[in-house]
């Protein structure tokens, strides 16, 4: 058999690249097809080299020096060839220099994370200085612990909203902040809603999101793509040769890899892709109450040749599959820029310059499309440290609530607490994720001021438990300061505090009354202020 | 993509009105008086909460106790529109179904529509109502009320994409990095500054519809529970808190963000102020015919009609423009039926009740009822009983003198390439209206201003009649 010898050849002259020719028009079939066999050789070649090439990226442990000069592992046979000098890490990359104090610690805390613990720990983290900070954030060692107050019992896959208060408790005591941190963006970036999916598919994926955010991009993609959750939220596994369903194919170029309206694709290849997708079915078990079995079928795959990007330059044809079909976005040269633009824009407000979006993307091939690399090289920047805020996520205002008040999820009532205030986890509105821009409305305000209100449940000032009978206007500001852990709030906002907090007790309130009433009034008033809701 | 975390345009710092203090701004430049009310624009400080509010106001200038008494004198009877949205894209082939076309049942092995004489659409019989569209269609024979129905509406270049389609609709041009909606545009143009129930969105999150460069608007979910309130606090205490809370919401700031974040302090406090009055108001719900069934869009539907009843002294909320999400999702891309008709039934029989709600409180005179869909779907169903994106879609214009019709008309399946091709070369119903045509058509037809400014190219557009 023709494809026998051809493989032997291969064998033996691994290095060199298969030629296949091309049979003219009209040729046999069996010309075309030991043609096709061919190219398919050719593939696997290179996807072999692929591999080859990606090994010393994934298993790189972290943390992972700034610069990739690790000595070259050794075997008992002696040492491994060294490999072909990787290139230097791409310039043009600015480091911000200016002073790294308690505002800028907290600004990452916010960003990066869930707000600080209280003013000790953005002291914490600015006695490191940038670097270091960053650092701790982008490169944790082993496994994440979970610290403080545990949660009221959960069931996140089963009960009502459990699910929001599972990962709450969660944002709240995780010491891998910046995990838990893009677990979030991931969630947003590649939207499932459990709407559709359930809660057990959501949780799973929740699981991997956060088991790879942190990786590599197109590991990334690619689990995510054939991710039980996925597969039934955009149709994956209606998506059959005999009768494509190109919702996914749409969506993983439009919101996930590519971006709309830049021409880096057609409707052509929504439908072309959507055929490389084809093939995944599950099963669904009444003993679980839920799609089981997830998997690939043979004869659902739609194994003929497609054409993407026709047309282009990087006009791709062949008999692809679903991993083929991510890295054929991947590797579409509109790919780069959409990812380094979108992840930047989760942490800072401004777009980046042109040199730097241009040395972000050469990060990001440079890496091995690293997600850490990126999103530490846009902590260190500049634009980050001395742009305008941003207005924090309402899960993040409320796992940063009960942060800065010391305080655990100890009631359930924070899943009914979320829709109103724009997000309640793995629910986003529809497949783009949360409009981040449009945080904030009259609505979603109101929201807030019910999510302060729950962090206060439970330990709300009352005339009997709140001492300070000979207690100052001036000391009453301090000490509802003190019970968020001493933020940092703008001298206009503290005076217009300042200037409740001075007012006369009103005739026929109680003293004590009064200054329970005052307290609780601060408390609310300063976390729902405007000043705490940007970072 | 372009998803910046902040401050687009339409978040811009509410600094200009915290600079009003230093004394009663003019008309501003460009600011046309109200169209047809003889009533000159007034301004006048609140002083305790630092704001100031611009009113149209009888020639009196008004003292700043009289707050509750000046929102109620910039209400006069303005015309409202109410934009409702089925979101996702809505199946246009199952709600005014071609089954007068021999293709359909051949696109549609699963998901026809039967023909049935007595549901045949007047204008073009080759259409059928869908039974679940009953409401709609009973509003179609309803003399009471006019409705025109715009079977193939879109645009040139049909964006597949439901973000990019959609905000195309939201901001009134094709467009894609317009940041204000045409409804906002349209309120930076009549509306006033400190009045944010002007622009309404009945929903837990603003429409993009809404969003202004300058005036505010509001989105709540319900209005019955609009207050902010917190442990033990009461009489004295709770205005205080009130008070302070508005006051923390005027504070100047050149950070975009921050001052987003206040202006929106600001225009909560306000809506507070302007829903307790709905809540007090004394009126008798009339029975409108709900259907029994309890969901979002009755609830809302319910709230806002009794909101736009609300009189005081003779004056209604200042209410021009309100935005609500039809019942559930509309992208069916795979087992539409049950879906599909639960949600079309659910939004017609709703609208139905609305448009009765309106007539019995002798509120018709006052609202228009648009309602669309990013874009229709495609002729051809898919394998998963579903079907995916398409290119026209339909819109309903409902309202008390609108002229009964079809705006465009629908140009059939043939395929792309032959005479007359009803499809395009996607396979997509092309479009034969465009809704920014439309949008000028309501502006100018039903608001009474000019849709130059508002659309962009609307000069060029031919408008159809609706009134």
């Amino acid at each position: 058999m023709a494809a026998g010898t051809t493989s032997g050849k291969t064998r033996k002259k691994a290095t060199k690249k298969v030629a296949c020719k091309k049979p003219s028009r009209g040729a046999s079939k069996k010309k075309v097809s030991a043609y096709k066999k061919c190219l398919a050789k050719q593939r696997q070649q290179a996807n072999a080299k692929k591999k080859q090439k990606k090994t010393p990226v994934a298993t790189t442990p972290a943390p992972r020096p700034l610069s990739p000069a690790a000595p070259p592992p050794t075997t008992p046979d002696g040492p491994i060839p060294t490999p072909p000098p990787k290139p230097p890490r791409p310039a043009g990359l600015e480091v911000y220099e200016g002073p790294f104090g308690t505002a800028q610690a907290e600004r990452l805390l916010w960003r990066a994370g869930f707000g600080p613990k209280g003013r000790a720990d953005a002291d914490r983290l600015a006695a490191m200085g940038l670097e270091a900070a960053v650092q701790s954030l982008t490169r944790p060692q082993g496994a994440a612990t979970l610290v403080g107050p545990a949660p009221v019992a959960l069931a996140p896959r089963d009960a009502w909203s459990h699910d929001h208060c599972w990962w709450l408790d969660r944002m709240v005591r995780s010491d891998q902040q910046l995990v838990e941190r893009l677990t979030l963006v991931f969630h947003d970036w590649f939207a499932t809603s459990a709407d559709k999916v359930g809660q057990w598919l959501a949780i799973d994926q929740n699981e991997l999101l956060r088991r790879r955010a942190l990786g590599s991009f197109r590991d990334l993609a690619v689990q995510l793509t054939v991710d039980p959750a996925m597969l039934v939220w955009l149709d994956g596994i209606e998506n059959r040769r005999f009768s494509p369903n190109e919702n996914y194919a749409r969506e993983l170029m439009e919101l996930f890899t590519l971006g709309a309206d830049r021409g880096a694709y057609t409707e052509a290849d929504v439908r072309e892709l959507a055929r490389c997708l084809t093939g995944w079915r599950a099963d669904w078990s009444d003993a679980d109450g839920r799609l089981v079995n997830f998997r690939l079928h043979a004869n659902w795959q739609d194994k003929g040749t497609k054409t993407l990007w026709a047309g282009k330059a990087y006009q791709r044809r062949g008999n692809f599959d679903w991993q083929a079909a991510v890295d054929l976005c991947l590797e579409n040269p509109y790919h780069r820029s959409f990812f380094v633009l979108k992840l930047w824009s989760y942490f800072v407000p401004t777009p980046p310059s042109a040199q730097t979006q241009t040395a972000l993307e050469s990060l990001y091939e440079w890496s091995g499309r690293s997600i850490a690399d990126v999103v530490e090289a846009i902590l260190l920047h500049p634009d980050f440290h001395t742009g305008p805020s941003m207005v924090k996520p309402p899960a993040v205002l409320s796992a940063g609530l009960l942060r800065a008040a010391g305080r655990g999820v100890t009631t359930t009532n924070w899943g009914w607490r979320a829709d109103p205030s724009g997000q309640r986890l793995f629910f986003p509105p529809n497949v783009s994720g949360w409009k981040d821009q449009s945080w904030l409305d009259t609505s979603t305000h109101l929201g807030r001021w019910g999510l302060v209100y729950e962090a206060m449940n439970g330990v709300a000032a009352t005339s009997g438990s709140y001492s300070g009978s000979t207690e100052t206007p001036a000391e009453a500001v301090a000490a509802a300061l003190r019970f968020w852990g001493d933020p940092t709030i703008g001298a206009d906002t503290l005076g217009v505090l300042r200037a409740y907090a001075d007012q006369a007790r009103p005739s026929g309130v109680g003293s004590a009354d009064f200054r329970a009433m005052r307290q609780n009034g601060l408390r609310h008033l300063l976390a729902s202020s405007p000043d705490f809701q940007v970072c | 993509m372009g998803a910046h975390r902040c401050c687009s345009d339409w978040t811009r710092s509410h600094g200009g009105v915290a600079r009003a203090g230093d004394g009663l701004p003019a008309i501003e430049p460009g600011m046309p008086a109200p169209a047809g009310t003889g009533l000159t624009r007034r301004s006048l400080m609140l002083r305790g909460a630092g704001l100031a509010l611009s009113v149209y106001g009888a020639g009196k200038l008004l003292a700043p106790e009289a707050f509750e008494a000046a929102i109620a004198e910039a209400a006069g009877d303005h015309r409202v529109v109410v934009s409702m949205f089925m979101d996702g894209g809505a199946d246009n082939f199952s709600i005014l179904a071609p089954a007068g076309h021999s293709r359909y049942p051949t696109l549609r092995p699963t998901l026809a529509v039967a023909d049935d004489a007595a549901r045949r659409f007047g204008p073009d019989p080759s259409l059928v109502w869908s039974p679940d569209a009953e409401g709609i269609r009973q509003l179609w024979d309803d003399p009471s009320c006019g409705v025109a129905v715009a079977p193939a509406i879109g645009y040139p270049g049909a964006n597949q994409s439901h973000f990019t389609s959609r905000h195309y609709w939201e901001v009134g041009a094709l467009d894609p990095t317009g940041s204000t909606g045409w409804l906002g545009r349209y309120l930076d143009r009549v509306g006033a500054p400190d009045v944010p129930i002007q622009g309404l969105s009945f929903s837990g999150l603003l429409s993009p519809a809404l969003a202004t460069a300058a005036n505010p608007v509001a989105a709540t979910d319900s209005i019955g529970s609009y207050d902010f309130q917190t442990f033990g606090t009461w009489g004295t205490m709770q205005t205080r808190l009130r008070d302070t809370h508005r006051q923390l919401g005027a504070v100047a700031t050149a950070d975009p963000a921050l001052a987003y974040a206040r202006k929106i302090q600001a225009s909560s406090a306000q809506l507070r102020s302007d829903l307790s009055s709905a809540t007090t108001a004394p009126a008798t719900d009339p029975a409108a015919g709900y259907p029994a069934a309890s969901s979002t869009l009755k609830s809302r539907l319910q709230s806002l009609a009794k909101l736009l009843h609300v009189n005081t002294s003779g004056n209604y909320l200042p209410i021009r423009a309100v935005t609500v999400d039809a019942a559930g999702g509309w992208d069916t891309h795979s087992g539409q039926a049950g879906d599909f008709a639960r949600n079309l039934s659910t939004t017609c029989l709703n609208l139905q009740a609305f448009w009765n709600d309106l007539r019995l409180r002798g509120l018709d005179d006052r609202v228009l009822i648009v309602m669309w869909t990013e874009f229709g779907r495609r002729p051809e169903e898919n394998g998963s009983q579903g079907t995916d994106h398409g290119a026209a879609g339909t819109a309903f214009v409902i309202g008390k003198n609108v002229q009964q019709g079809m705006i465009g008309e629908f140009p059939g399946l043939t395929d792309y390439g032959t005479v007359g091709a009803g499809l395009d070369q996607d396979g997509n119903l092309r479009a034969t209206a465009d809704f920014r045509a439309l949008y000028s058509s309501i502006l100018e037809q039903w608001l009474q201003t000019d849709a130059a400014g508002i659309i962009p190219g609307a000069g060029a557009l031919p408008r159809p009649a609706l009134l």
